[in-house]
């Protein structure tokens, strides 16, 4: 006969055998039992202590209510009867077996289950027969045995109200969560401590979270706790913001710094993954070399509106292609706000260099002239091929079939090239040109200053009537492939006659056609 | 500053597209102008247009219809390109003369003059959305398109059709005028009057009248017309 039956036959002999006083009286089952009382507890023989918690088990077994699937522990005598013993019934009852011979071994649990009250008692018992159900046998020993740990899930399960009321009707998934936690960490005393300081209404959240991060940055956490356990309580996503910055520990320990990371995560424009991989690379370089204001400073930039993913890709991507420029920022962690400004308006670039933020030779400088350029020559070209173009097809009336774009054209000898030419319906050639500019102009006064040199001459002539001869010019076949469409090919000759020509003026710095200027119609 | 290496670009496009062009009986030529060829339909992709780091496509759909060609290229021996029975591009243009309604890519600008359906390709562009996007305008517009135009049929079908559609005060009314307009001129004329003779279209002298209405006083449009009647005249008496 097993010590499990022994028990049974005890129980039944005497009836509900009578807890030891400092169990007895108290009853408070909504907080769990004072340390104080429990260590004069704990301090009694082993025997008697032991004698103690196997009759409060079999109290239990009687007449408290276990929770879930254990309900049916209500009568002694139900488990004589082997031939109608349930399979819930038997498997908690083998779970009670294997309890037994754990606390067999472990006579300080033993002893600090004698030391609860009634309640908390009850709820051990409880929480340790879930751990029996919910964890498999090699994990059993070592948390079964932490007495901590079976005296923080009887306090959550005491304080059933608030417990049950956070974590709703999955209030035993969520124990078994808080169980695999404590697994997670343990071994590592800092974490223990702050596991054990949180408080019974915490959030589902930050158990996941911190049961989801890996194994490998547990160390780091274990480091951390300490200095970042107070924001994790307050903002579970902050967990998430810690793991991205694990790289650089001045990012990861500021807490100021994982709430402004967790923002730039919350607004979602760019990628966990992206941040992360940015973090531990060049951008993470950066924000380790400032100090907190410039860390944070940082951080706000890329919390704005315009850093979208494209936006932070090119940060990424000029931070990548010019090492001169990320140690410039390294170096000078405040210019990363007048970095950002120049990829976001490259317009400004003079602007931002005349107003003496940035020394004209540093590689920012630098860098920003060739973005500048870069940038000036893609709004431009894209301004010739869209806002121009259409503006060119609709001011002449000629359908997109009939206009061919960028062609060499040789006005009394003098070679130019036009953005467009195209044919109307009534076989008028029409001769167009884009003009980009980054400033506020009056294009009909000044649109020849935006002209080449050779414009320079040749523009007037078709403003004056000085143009002799038009011939066209191609030698790339693909072009004279197109030409063909609108009847032309290399060295046909256009009528002056039969032509017209107009400059196609932007708007300053947008893609926008802000006046068009017939130099002859 | 990325140079972008143009003909490598058409190649990678080239390559991706082959396929789909195979698959529909077209043969891609690289001599001259690089082209997708299935009889007399042609589509290029040729730069539209070319900068220091990136190239601007704008892909042409042309219909060089051989018994129009001899015809035209007999009565005009010197005119450059008025052998080309039709030409289109990729365009929101095609997609409203195919009645394709509502058609819409990301390639797209859209102003408020109009539209420009193109494909700006520098040296990092990623090539594959560009080539779902074309290949998705082929498969609801090119190649109905094609289909539309790969007979003598088809083509009276498409230019004169239209032009022939309802009675005389339809087609002079202004709106019509203006529906009309930005895709007929003299090469979709000439083309369209040359079908109407080849196959005998009972309807060719008021389709001839509702030319000489539309294009009065366009001279452009119209002399080459009269020759082209009067080349059909002779054969004929």
């Amino acid at each position: 006969m097993n010590k499990y039956i022994q028990i049974l036959y005890l129980s039944m002999a005497l009836g509900q055998v009578a807890l030891p006083h400092a169990v007895a009286k108290s009853g408070d089952k909504d907080h769990p039992e004072p340390p104080a009382k429990k260590a004069r507890n704990t301090a009694a023989p082993t025997a008697v202590l032991e004698q103690q918690a196997l009759a409060a088990l079999n109290s239990q077994l009687q007449g408290i209510s276990l929770s879930g699937s254990s309900v049916m522990y209500k009568s002694s005598a139900s488990f004589l009867a082997e031939g109608s013993i349930s399979a819930p019934v038997k498997n908690t009852r083998d779970s009670a077996n294997t309890l037994f011979k754990k606390l067999e071994r472990d006579t300080n649990l033993s002893g600090y289950l004698a030391g609860l009250n009634a309640a908390n008692q009850a709820n051990a018992l409880d929480a340790i027969e879930t751990i029996l159900k919910r964890f498999p046998d090699n994990a059993i020993h070592d948390l079964a045995l932490d007495k901590d740990l079976i005296q923080l899930v009887a306090a959550r399960k005491t304080a059933s109200s608030v417990f049950r009321n956070t974590h709703g009707s999955d209030w035993e998934i969520a124990l078994a969560n808080y169980l695999g936690l404590f697994q997670k960490y343990k071994g590592k005393p800092n974490m223990k401590v702050f596991l054990n300081s949180l408080p019974e209404s915490t959030s589902a959240s930050l158990v996941k979270k911190l049961t989801d991060l890996p194994t490998s940055v547990i160390t780091k956490l274990e480091d951390d706790i300490a200095s970042v356990g107070v924001i994790f309580k307050a903002n579970p996503g902050t967990i998430k913001a810690w793991e991205t910055a694990i790289k650089h520990s001045k990012v990861r320990t500021s807490v100021s710094a994982l709430t402004k990371i967790d923002n730039i995560l919350s607004n979602g424009r760019i990628p966990v993954a992206k941040l992360k991989a940015a973090i531990d690379g060049n951008l993470g370089d950066i924000l380790n070399a400032g100090d907190a204001t410039n860390l944070g400073k940082i951080l706000d930039r890329l919390n704005l509106q315009h850093v979208n993913e494209a936006h932070f890709d090119e940060i990424l991507q000029r931070l990548s292609n010019y090492p001169t420029l990320k140690q410039d920022l390294i170096t000078n962690p405040q210019w990363f706000e007048t970095f950002d400004d120049i990829l976001k308006e490259p317009g400004k670039y003079w602007d931002i260099l005349s107003e003496g933020n940035l020394p004209s030779g540093s590689a920012l400088s630098q860098w920003g002239q060739g973005f500048w350029w870069k940038n000036l020559r893609e709004l431009a070209d894209q301004f010739e091929g869209s806002a121009a173009l259409t503006s060119f097809i609709s001011t002449n009336g000629i359908a997109f079939n009939k206009v061919v774009q960028q062609v060499t054209l040789e006005v009394n000898g003098i070679k130019i090239r036009i953005d467009y030419l195209g044919v109307d319906g009534a076989g008028k050639f029409h001769l167009g040109d884009a003009k980009f500019s980054t400033k506020p102009k009056n294009w009909i006064s000044d649109w020849l200053n935006s002209a080449t040199d050779n414009q320079t001459v040749v523009f007037p002539l078709f403003q004056n009537g000085g143009v002799n001869n038009i011939v066209v010019k191609a030698t790339d076949p693909a072009k004279i492939a197109d030409l063909v469409k609108i009847g032309l090919g290399n060295n046909s000759t256009i009528s002056f006659s039969n032509t017209t020509l107009k400059i196609f003026g932007s708007e300053a710095n947008q893609q926008a056609v802000k006046s068009v200027v017939t130099i002859k119609n | 500053m990325i140079k972008i290496d143009k003909q490598n670009i058409i190649n990678s496009i080239c390559e991706k597209i082959e396929h789909f062009y195979k698959d529909n009986g077209f043969t891609l030529i690289q001599k001259g102008a690089t082209r997708f060829e299935r009889n007399d339909l042609i589509v290029t992709w040729s730069p539209f247009s070319e900068y220091i780091d990136s190239i601007v496509f704008m892909p042409n759909f042309i219909v060089k219809n051989v018994n129009v060609l001899k015809i035209i290229k007999l009565i005009f021996p010197e005119v450059i390109g008025i052998e080309l029975t039709i030409v289109r591009v990729q365009s929101l243009e095609l997609t409203e003369e195919m009645a394709f309604e509502d058609y819409e890519s990301k390639f797209i600008y859209k102003d408020i003059n109009g539209s420009v359906y193109s494909y700006r390709i520098e040296k990092d562009t990623p090539l594959e959305q560009i080539v779902e996007d074309h290949i998705n305008f082929m498969t609801k517009v090119g190649l109905p398109f094609f289909e539309k135009v790969d007979s003598l049929e088809g083509i009276n079908d498409f230019l004169n059709g239209r032009i022939l559609k309802g009675d005389m005060d339809y087609f002079c009314s202004e709106e019509r005028v203006k529906e009309l307009q930005p895709f007929f001129s003299q090469r979709e004329v000439l083309s369209g009057v040359t079908c109407a003779y080849l196959i005998k279209n009972p309807k060719i002298e008021e389709l001839l009248n509702r030319y000489q209405i539309f294009f009065e006083g366009n001279n452009y449009v119209l002399e080459p017309m009269e020759k082209v009647v009067e080349y059909f005249n002779q054969k004929i008496n």
